[in-house]
């Protein structure tokens, strides 16, 4: 990723500049961490490495695509294939049962029925959560659900595991069996992640901090401090 | 992703908010209902009134005079006997189409009365009869076995008869084979006519039941029977030499009336060849049908019309409900976009679920038109038996027209993709970003 602009309200009077030129390389396996205040810019980015945006300029390659020149329904198709999210509020589908939110992604990579659910069983398997396939979200407690949005992340094997404060809404307690769960997926699975969140002791579990602060990577725990700008 | 499974993950968010759903395919159902309802009624009530008149007026042709010139506005000479259709013209018609057109041809004889062999006597009333008025009237006297009145019995002038299946009841007894027996019959008084029985007709039920409210039993009745024409008149007075106004019967099922009327036109147009003021022409009653029919055929259209705006009106319902549940689920769809759903698919889930609401409110509509049809026939029916002489000639059979449910589930699937077009539209275009942070 390098030279990532993103502005708003481009050629109006109140153009807004978010990111300012960002440079980021992150490899394959690797468990990242990116801290940063609010509005310094960690939603932007975080929509642009998960495929939700475009950058306004600069270049974004993930494993050799060139996401900032695609299209709508081709940058669907990055999200459905290489980036497995998990938000802070779960967002599951609601009226809609475990297994189904688990099948969801692999109903839009056009996965056959049978297939579907077998898929969907071994990854609640994974996370635990096999007695609860029937269950609807609202008969699950907040860990229960962020399980089920981690299996559902993992369900069409991403590049990407891109978590937004994953244990933002959730007890200390089971904050920490959501986290332990990324450790293992890290660890066993090889699985490249990347932690978005506010908390610097979450991050400080990670391999790898990244700071951000007013657009830019102040600090980078492994390259040391970088200065986009500079 | 594929179509059944859109289908299926319509049906499941459907169902997720029965009572709405059901609400919104209200105005659907009200709406195919009405249309159902009424292009049923209508049509039933056209095909009944169609074959009552067919039953009472068809094949047969009728006849009129027309002024020759017919530019000549200003008639010069009276319609008079001598421009009449004569009798001897008759018989060379039936002579000459040999039985594909007839002609109806009758008189009233009188009282017949005869005594048979147990002393009993029975009363009958007589009538000449040439064999194209008994087809004519074949829904009222209708052959049960042997022949109708041939030309050779009215020109031989023959003591041929046809008595109803009551007389041979009332004469012989029941089920009793009257076919060529002879019977003496003794006319207005005037005795001792032998006449051979050569067909047996039933009489309509409401024959009778029209004759038993007057007073008679079935077995005091006099039932009607049939001489010769030629006969008839010999026995009476001298047969007139010409027929005003005679009716044609078409006897061929595979002639239509538009054929008859120009083969019969062009018959006597051969004969009023030298004809200067008058010449009969010929006409059925299909036109004033057709005219009739037109009417029924408009009052449906426009009924159906205004019943339609009730579709519309549905519509803009379910395309109301629609917009709602797309706001109410912009988080849903910021989810699904999320996870990789393109901008079509979450398209074609709306559509499908605007459709299928449609579709199945559509279905709802046709049964309870259906239904409504159905009610309408057993209540017109319970009407039409408080008539019983009419009873026998109209009888409501509401058909629900195979077409007209088609049309309607198809037309309430076009409401459902036409309404849920703008809807599923801007579900589409929703930003995933925007719709993840709805709240």
């Amino acid at each position: 990723m390098r030279n990532i602009v993103k502005k708003y309200f481009i050629d109006q009077p109140n153009e807004l500049e978010i990111l300012h030129g960002l440079d980021l390389e992150i490899n394959e396996g690797e468990f990242t961490a990116i801290v940063g205040p609010s509005g310094s810019g960690k939603s932007t980015l975080m929509n642009i490495i998960g495929a939700l945006d475009k950058p306004t300029s600069g270049f974004y390659e993930l494993n050799g695509t060139d996401i900032s020149q695609l299209d709508d329904s081709e940058l669907s198709e990055i999200r459905n294939k290489e980036i497995g999210f998990v938000f802070q509020n779960f967002n599951l589908i609601s009226r809609t049962n475990a297994i189904e939110n688990v099948e969801l992604p692999m109903l839009y990579a056009g996965v056959g029925r049978k297939e579907r659910r077998k898929r969907a069983e071994e990854l609640l398997e994974l996370v635990g959560m096999s007695d609860r396939a029937d269950h609807n979200p609202n008969e699950l407690s907040g860990g229960q659900k962020q399980r089920i949005a981690i299996a559902r992340a993992l369900v069409n094997t991403p590049s990407i595991i891109l978590a937004d404060e994953p244990t933002g809404a959730l007890d200390s307690a089971t904050g920490r069996m959501v986290m332990d769960i990324f450790h293992k997926l890290h660890k066993e699975e090889k699985k490249t992640i990347i932690l978005i969140t506010h908390s610097p002791e979450l991050a400080s579990e990670t391999e790898r901090i990244l700071t951000i602060n007013d657009g830019n990577i102040v600090s980078d725990s492994k390259g040391g401090v970088t200065d986009a700008l500079s | 992703m594929h179509f059944l499974e859109n289908i299926r993950l319509a049906l499941s968010s459907l169902k997720a908010n029965k009572l709405r759903s059901v609400l919104t395919m209200l105005g659907i159902i009200i709406g195919i209902c009405s249309v159902v309802t009424i292009t049923t009624i209508g049509n039933s009530l056209k095909d009944t009134l169609n074959s009552a008149l067919n039953m009472l007026t068809g094949q047969t042709i009728n006849t009129y005079y027309d002024y020759v010139h017919e530019d000549d506005l200003e008639v010069k000479e009276q319609l008079s006997e001598k421009d009449y259709i004569s009798t001897e013209m008759l018989d060379e018609f039936e002579e000459h189409f040999d039985g594909k057109y007839l002609v109806s041809r009758t008189s009233s004889v009188g009282h017949g009365t005869l005594t048979n062999s147990e002393g009993k006597e029975v009363n009958i009333a007589v009538f000449g009869a040439s064999e194209g008025f008994i087809r004519e009237n074949k829904y009222f006297y209708k052959l049960l076995e042997g022949r109708y009145p041939t030309i050779e019995d009215n020109n031989g002038k023959k003591h041929t008869i046809l008595v109803s299946d009551l007389f041979v009841e009332q004469y012989f007894g029941k089920n009793y084979k009257a076919l060529g027996n002879d019977i003496n019959i003794s006319i207005n008084g005037v005795g001792n006519i032998d006449f051979t029985i050569v067909g047996i007709f039933s009489l309509s039920d409401s024959y009778i039941k029209y004759n038993a409210e007057k007073g008679k039993s079935r077995d005091q009745l006099a039932t009607p029977t049939f001489i010769p024409y030629y006969t008839a008149t010999s026995l009476k007075e001298p047969a007139s030499d010409h027929d005003i106004y005679p009716t044609f019967v078409i006897c061929d099922n595979k002639t239509d009336s538009k054929k008859a009327i120009d083969d019969i036109q062009a018959f006597f147009d051969s004969k009023y060849r030298n004809a200067k003021y008058w010449k009969p022409m010929f006409y059925d009653m299909s036109e004033e049908m057709d005219d009739t029919m037109m009417i029924m055929n408009i009052l449906t259209v426009v009924l159906a019309v205004i019943a339609a705006i009730s579709l519309l009106v549905g519509g803009i319902g379910v395309m109301n409900i629609m917009m709602v549940s797309i706001t109410e689920r912009t988080r849903e769809i910021g989810i699904r976009k999320a996870l990789g759903a393109k901008n079509g698919a979450i398209r074609v889930q709306f559509l499908i679920e605007s459709a299928i609401l449609c579709l199945v409110g559509g279905g709802i509509g046709v049964l309870f038109g259906m239904l409504n049809g159905f009610l309408v026939e057993v209540i017109g029916n319970l009407i039409l038996k408080s008539f019983p002489e009419y009873a026998e000639f109209v009888v409501l059979d509401i058909r629900v027209s195979i077409t007209a449910i088609i049309a309607s589930l198809i037309f309430s699937t076009i409401i459902g993709v036409f309404f849920g077009i703008y809807p599923a539209n801007k579900a589409a275009k929703l930003d995933p970003i925007d719709a993840l942070r709805y709240e």
